[in-house]
């Protein structure tokens, strides 16, 4: 009886502690969840429901009434004389008007000097000569940001850059130029070329001047005396994301929330937590007041808001219509107008492109448009981004809702997968579905893709892309049932010999020379990049693998392995040595460019995604002209793969959505995830020069840097592109058993047959599956 | 083939010698795979990297395998319990999936066993194998049609996807109608005189009789619901839905310093459940395996 | 009689709950399998026995259920008699009874990710075992337990030491019941323990063994669960089974598929019933004589 009673004693003491500790853990983690959440706002039904949840594909709102009033975005024509000029400030000064400064730039993009003007009206007037008269008479400098201070003075921080990178802050002055103002606390530090460049700098109402810096912000006083510091969120280098000031606070972004701090004291008030704000992520955050104590934060999720004290974000402006949403546009300040309006100011990329835009509430538009199509991705993509926004402006009553299969940690499971595939067995699913990652094939075969044929008889005709990436995706019937958006094309850099050496199997195993040709990489990579560049040798035109061939595909990779010191993993000690990754390439092939410029292997790959992207090869080949750089094969990567739900309520609705993704409007647009196959987009592309734009690379005793190649060589750069046509996608699933079978094999615990027998039967046990 | 049997005898004594040490045998290699685990979830994160962590990937190779933590310390249960908001709203989930399920096994399964096990009527064998059929079938069998009747009820991404199919399976009925069939006839032969109808026979004797093989069903349902894995994972797309089950596989290859603690924590409720109710499970097996 | 006609009826309204979300949770879904199966995988075009012919035909389907049949006459023989050797010694165990009881029960309860966690620690190839191996054979054992020749036995284990415990209670269920008496009659008799065992503890036992037999095999379905965590996606051709080939199939839409092999599954199963029905009839048949 007594050993009875101990046990449940035992046992409810147990419960009750695990009861207890999870109602504390609850209370956190009821909160943490909700509150982390944006709430409809629900009075004026304005929009916006964020979460983790993965919605299915139908416009839940059909049943409920339809509620009013939205935000619009219209854009402000820009002052005449600004029309070319770079993005400085946009803030409400002196007299509560509005003010814009823009810098003018010359051919060489260096700002030579700097445009004021007024609102007035419905219209911008200039203030002329302002900044001959306000700027400093001693030294040259670039402007980079104007504003007003708390204590009712204009100042403005810019950079010299003669002397190595000093920052300056200045104060208007009623006669005369500007005062420096704190010049100690910007000085570098000893033997350094540029001091603290802050990315913003504020003044509060007595005066103090608050520096924001990187992870910190530091209040001084006028005459340069530091009085605190105070922490905050690294979130890079954009001026006006870093946060703001009050008459009594200063607002920032911390980890994970908004930090509010005391002026006074430099003391923490209160964290309030924002899901999605984190530090890691892009930094076009804007911060702002509305005066009562409440937060504004402006994103390309739109404008969300809290009130003071409250811990509840309600999103006002959905950011997925409009501009904010856009991934071409780099949200550069927004602020509250004078009567419930917003004005905000993006540029596009290169600092170009200056846009303003207005946002004022109309009580006579449906709060959501009435129309829903949905777009379903494994992870999310700029390039469909871009496409939805473009799309809800040209329609504004359809709303494109984007859904990612990936979870809040970033990853895919098979899980992800098979939810997705039981709403389309359901007979139901997005309307639109980016096929990357997806068992695209077993889609075709059972008929879940729409024929596109028509769609891209039509783009052909009208704005046409690549021909042979189309003829690519055509099936024998002539159907057309997916199209890459995007292309990512590898090159190969090298002498004669080593070029020769990457066109087949043999040629790579018999490579000879002083140094390895492939340069030291993991297994895997190496697995992998095999595979991708020899898919058509290895597979053939129906995709089979025969043993012989993966006997002697082993073979090729052990000799390559033997020569470069591959190994499955590398140590610290010797990913330093030999300055290569542990971690998985894109398709195993490393951007082995510099490797090959320091003379360490045969032959240098890179993965062609963008212009950016060929810079340093460019760089390389610019110090070689000994060497050739070809593509390999002439394959490519198709990304962005676009197609459309047999089973969607919306076919036409659908296919113009495709249509757009194919538009110039789209593909010309620089969003770092591979090359347009649209060929008008490719001719804009290839004209945009920036000359700015620089890359360098290195580690102590090596260093290399390029900018932005030339005309003549991004020609070149898109003749190379414009001459693939042979489509690799590999079956990760078989390139999964291929790497997990080689492991024994090329550390030589198995000999190649018996490695290549086991992979055989792997293979053909999945094939046999589909049989 | 007896006289064989008659001429092998051993000494009280030495028979239990070599019982015992079968025995320990046996549970040992429970208890060192289990007092691993137990360990290991005291051990801090260097020491779980230094010592278990590489065969998942991270971690140094080799395994260096101890029965007792270095430093023993709180902290993978701290992190587990006070840190980690997830843990807990999947630890509720769990609750709210598996008890609902187990009351309506019992309001469910109690009369249908009953019935099978007291009742005579046309097809009661051959409807009772395909109870058993259907207990036996994988879920894999069945899985996308159940997909779809539960979406066609709405029930999808809810709690209730898994208690409504959960409340009618076939294994609780099962254990049951065993443990129903071995109350003897005497009993309720004796209810009957009394003047008592079926409905109080069922209520008042059969089922306080069959309580052990209740018990019993619903402690077997309990640790199959708590563990469950495939059904979660078809039907719940939201992840602030899952419960504890699918908690393990997930931080495993993320949290490995957590999955040991984790391990434990999860076993607990059954355990606990179980140890409380040893002495009636003991009973109702008993009942449900006997012939009378 | 009256009795027995009575229960008759009432028998209707005591299932009633129990059937009507039987139907819809289990019969509806079943019904709709055997449907699936005759048609294409979007379940749009009547499909005729092609589906049979082609699951029938199908490599992977046949290995699958080799794989499968092959585990079950292997793993539950085994289990059977392993879980009743045990019980008899823990039943007869006196003083340690308690502890040896639940301590075997244990493994029952661990989730399937935990066991993994501390099965790879074991079988991994810096693991434990090897390093055992190594210590006593002087030779550096590299072997990789989880892929190979060795998955089977693997797994088969795997399932003994989750599976031991469960069946051992339900075997000391069964046998607690066999009343003292009957040992008693054949002790004076003159019957050793061994012939106890024979001629009175197995008899007993007839209908756990049925118990046994038909939970043994559910819990080895499970078993899936081990065997992906350990071995991924597509493990060694020995431990390839059905679940893993649903699984498959399931991320390529060939759901036609899915039911039709269930449906041959089904069919089997009641084939091998009725098997085990006719012998376990005429057992009977004989022992009434």
């Amino acid at each position: 009886m007594k050993k009875k009673t101990i046990k449940s004693v035992m046992a409810m003491v147990t419960a009750a502690g695990l009861v207890a500790a999870m109602l504390s853990g609850c209370g956190s983690a009821g909160n943490g969840q909700e509150s982390d959440g944006m709430e409809n706002r629900k009075e004026d039904g304005l929009p916006g429901q964020k979460g983790d949840v993965l919605e299915t594909g139908k416009d839940g709102g059909s049943d409920r009434p339809v509620a009013m009033g939205r935000y619009v975005e219209t854009e402000i024509p820009l002052p005449e004389k600004a029309a070319q000029d770079g993005f400085v400030s946009l803030f409400y000064g002196r007299d509560d008007k509005l003010e814009l400064y823009t810098s003018i730039r010359d051919k060489a993009e260096n700002i030579t000097g700097v445009r004021r003007f007024l609102r007035e009206e419905e219209d911008w007037k200039e203030d002329e000569g302002w900044w001959d008269r306000v700027k400093p008479q001693d030294l040259s400098v670039e402007i980079r940001r104007v504003f007003y201070g708390l204590d009712g003075n204009y100042y403005f921080s810019a950079m010299t850059t003669e002397n190595g990178y000093i920052c300056h802050l200045y104060q208007v002055q009623d006669d005369g130029p500007g005062a420096d103002m704190i010049p100690e606390a910007f000085q570098p530090e000893k033997g350094r070329t540029y001091g603290l460049i802050p990315t913003k700098i504020e003044v509060g109402k007595d005066g103090n001047i608050l520096v924001h810096g990187f992870e910190t912000a530091v209040c001084y006083r006028p005459d340069g005396e530091k009085m605190f510091s105070m922490e905050k969120a690294w979130n890079g280098s954009s001026e006006s994301s870093t946060g703001y000031l009050t008459e009594e606070e200063f607002v920032t972004r911390v980890d994970s929330g908004v930090a509010r701090y005391s002026l006074k004291s430099g003391q923490l008030i209160e964290t309030i937590a924002y899901e999605g704000m984190d530090a890691e992520t892009d930094e076009g955050l804007i911060l702002f007041g509305d005066g009562d104590g409440g937060v504004f934060a402006a994103s390309e999720d739109g404008l969300a808001h809290v009130n003071e004290g409250g811990s509840l974000w309600e999103l006002l402006i959905d950011g997925s219509l409009n501009t904010m949403g856009m991934r071409n546009m780099y949200l550069q300040t927004f602020l509250k107008g004078e009567k419930e309006d917003y004005y905000g100011a993006f540029v596009a990329q290169g600092g170009k492109g200056m846009m303003l835009c207005h946002y004022a509430y109309d009580p006579d538009m449906a709060a959501a448009p009435p129309v829903t199509l949905t777009v379903y991705g494994l992870e999310d993509n700029s390039t469909v981004r871009q496409a939805a926004s473009l799309f809800q402006k040209n329609h504004p009553e359809v709303k494109v809702e984007l859904l990612n299969g990936a979870n809040q940690d970033g990853k895919v499971s098979e899980e992800t997968i098979r939810a997705l595939n039981t709403e389309l067995l359901g007979g139901q699913g997005a309307d639109v579905l980016i096929l990357d990652g997806l068992p695209a094939r077993a889609y075709q075969e059972k008929g879940i893709l729409m024929d596109l044929r028509e769609v891209f008889e039509r783009i052909q005709k009208e704005n046409p892309v690549m021909e042979q990436v189309v003829a690519g995706f055509t099936e024998k019937d002539g159907g057309i049932y997916q199209m890459p958006a995007r292309i990512s094309v590898p090159i190969i850099m090298g002498t004669e010999p080593a070029i020769r050496a990457m066109e087949s199997l043999d040629a790579m195993a018999g490579y000879e020379g002083d140094v390895p040709l492939i340069y030291t990489t993991t297994y895997e990579n190496l697995l992998r990049m095999v595979a991708n560049t020899h898919y058509k040798e290895m597979f053939g035109d129906d995709g089979t693998l025969a043993e012989e061939m993966l006997v002697k595909y082993l073979k090729s990779v052990k000799t390559l392995a033997e020569r470069n010191g591959a190994k499955s993993m590398f140590t610290e000690e010797e990913l330093e040595r030999f300055r290569t990754g542990n971690n998985v390439a894109p398709y195993g092939i490393r951007n082995t460019e510099t490797d090959f410029d320091q003379g360490r292997s045969g032959c240098g790959t890179s993965n062609l995604d963008g212009m950016y992207s060929a810079i340093i090869p460019e760089a390389v080949m610019e110090k070689h002209p000994e060497a050739q750089r070809e593509s390999i094969g002439g394959i490519y990567f198709p990304k962005v793969l676009v197609g459309v739900n047999m089973a969607t309520s919306q076919p036409e609705l659908a296919k113009e959505f495709v249509r757009q993704i194919f538009d110039t409007e789209v593909q010309k647009e620089e969003l770092y995830d591979g090359f347009p196959i649209g060929l008008e987009a490719q001719r804009i592309n290839c004209e945009n020069d920036r000359p700015n734009y620089s890359v360098s690379t290195g580690y102590e005793d090596y260093s290399i840097s390029g900018s932005w190649p030339v005309l003549e060589r991004r020609e070149k750069i898109y003749e190379l592109i414009r001459s693939v046509s042979v489509p690799v996608r590999m079956d990760e699933t078989v390139m999964k058993m291929i790497v997990d079978g080689a492991a024994d094999y090329l550390d030589g615990k198995a000999t190649a047959e018996q490695a290549a027998g086991a992979i055989y039967r792997q293979i053909a046990l999945y094939q046999a599956e589909q049989g | 083939m007896p006289d064989v049997f008659r001429k092998i005898k051993g000494s009280k004594r030495g028979n239990a010698c070599i019982r015992t040490a079968f025995l320990s045998f046996a549970c040992l290699s429970v208890w060192l795979p289990l007092i691993l685990m137990v360990s290991a979830s005291f051990m801090p994160k260097d020491e779980l990297l230094w010592r278990y962590l590489s065969p998942m990937g991270i971690g140094m190779a080799p395994v260096r395998a101890s029965l007792i933590p270095s430093y023993p310390t709180m902290e993978a249960f701290a992190e587990l319990l006070f840190r980690s908001p997830g843990f807990f709203v999947m630890f509720w989930n769990s609750c709210i999936q598996v008890f609902p399920m187990l009351f309506g096994q019992f309001l469910v399964g109690v009369p249908a066993a009953w019935a099978f096990a007291r009742f005579e009527f046309p097809g009661k064998k051959g409807l009772f194998l395909f109870y058993i059929l259907l207990m036996v079938l994988p879920f894999q069998v069945t899985q996308v049609s159940n997909y779809l009747v539960l979406d066609r009820l709405g029930l999808l991404n809810s709690h209730l996807s898994l208690i409504l199919p959960g409340i009618w399976s076939a294994f609780p009925v099962f254990i049951m109608t065993r443990s129903f069939e071995a109350v003897p006839k005497t009993l309720l032969e004796a209810a009957y005189l009394d003047g008592a109808g079926e409905g109080q026979a069922f209520f008042l004797v059969g089922i306080p009789a069959g309580s052990p093989g209740i018990v019993t069903a619903l402690t077997l349902s309990f640790i199959d619901g708590w563990n469950a894995l495939e059904q979660p994972m078809a039907y719940l797309k939201d992840r602030s839905l899952w419960p504890l089950s699918l908690y393990l596989p997930d931080i495993v290859q993320d949290k490995a310093s957590v999955a040991f603690a984790a391990g434990i924590v999860m076993m607990m409720p059954p355990v606990l459940l179980y140890l409380n109710g040893e002495g009636e499970l003991e009973q109702g097996v008993a009942a449900s395996g006997v012939k009378e | 009689m009256k009795r027995k006609r009575r229960q008759a009826w009432l028998s209707v309204l005591f299932l009633a709950p129990s059937l009507s979300g039987v139907f819809v949770f289990m019969i509806l879904p079943f019904v709709d399998v055997v449907r699936r199966s005759f048609l294409d995988a979007m379940g749009k075009t009547f499909m005729g026995t092609d589906n049979y012919g082609l699951v029938w035909k199908n490599e992977a389907f046949r290995l699958a259920s080799r794989n499968t049949l092959h585990f079950l006459m292997t793993a539950i023989p085994l289990l059977f008699v392993l879980s009743l050797v045990l019980s008899l010694l823990v039943y007869r165990a006196g003083k340690g009874r308690r502890i040896f009881k639940t301590s075997l029960v244990l493994p029952m309860v661990i989730p399937a990710a935990a066991v993994v966690l501390v099965w790879k620690i074991f079988l991994c190839m810096d693991g434990i075992l090897n390093q055992v191996l190594s210590g006593i054979s002087g030779e550096i054992q590299n072997v990789d337990w989880v892929h190979g020749e060795t998955a089977f036995s693997v797994l088969v284990v795997t399932y003994l030491w989750k599976n031991i415990g469960y069946d051992m209670l339900l075997w000391l269920a069964g046998l607690s019941a066999i009343p003292e008496s009957l040992y008693d009659a054949a002790r004076v008799d003159g019957a050793g323990g061994l012939a106890q065992i024979w001629y009175i503890t197995l008899p007993c036992l007839q209908k756990t063994m049925g118990l046994v037999v038909i939970l043994s095999i559910v819990n080895s379905f499970r078993v899936y669960r081990e065997a992906y965590l350990l071995a991924g996606s597509y493990p060694d051709q020995t431990i390839y089974m059905i679940p893993h080939l649903f699984g498959h199939w399931f991320l390529t839409l060939d759901v036609q598929k899915m039911s039709t092999a269930a449906v041959l599954l089904v069919l089997a199963a009641l084939a091998a019933a009725a098997v085990f029905e006719l012998l376990l009839y005429g057992r009977n048949k004989e022992r009434s004589r």
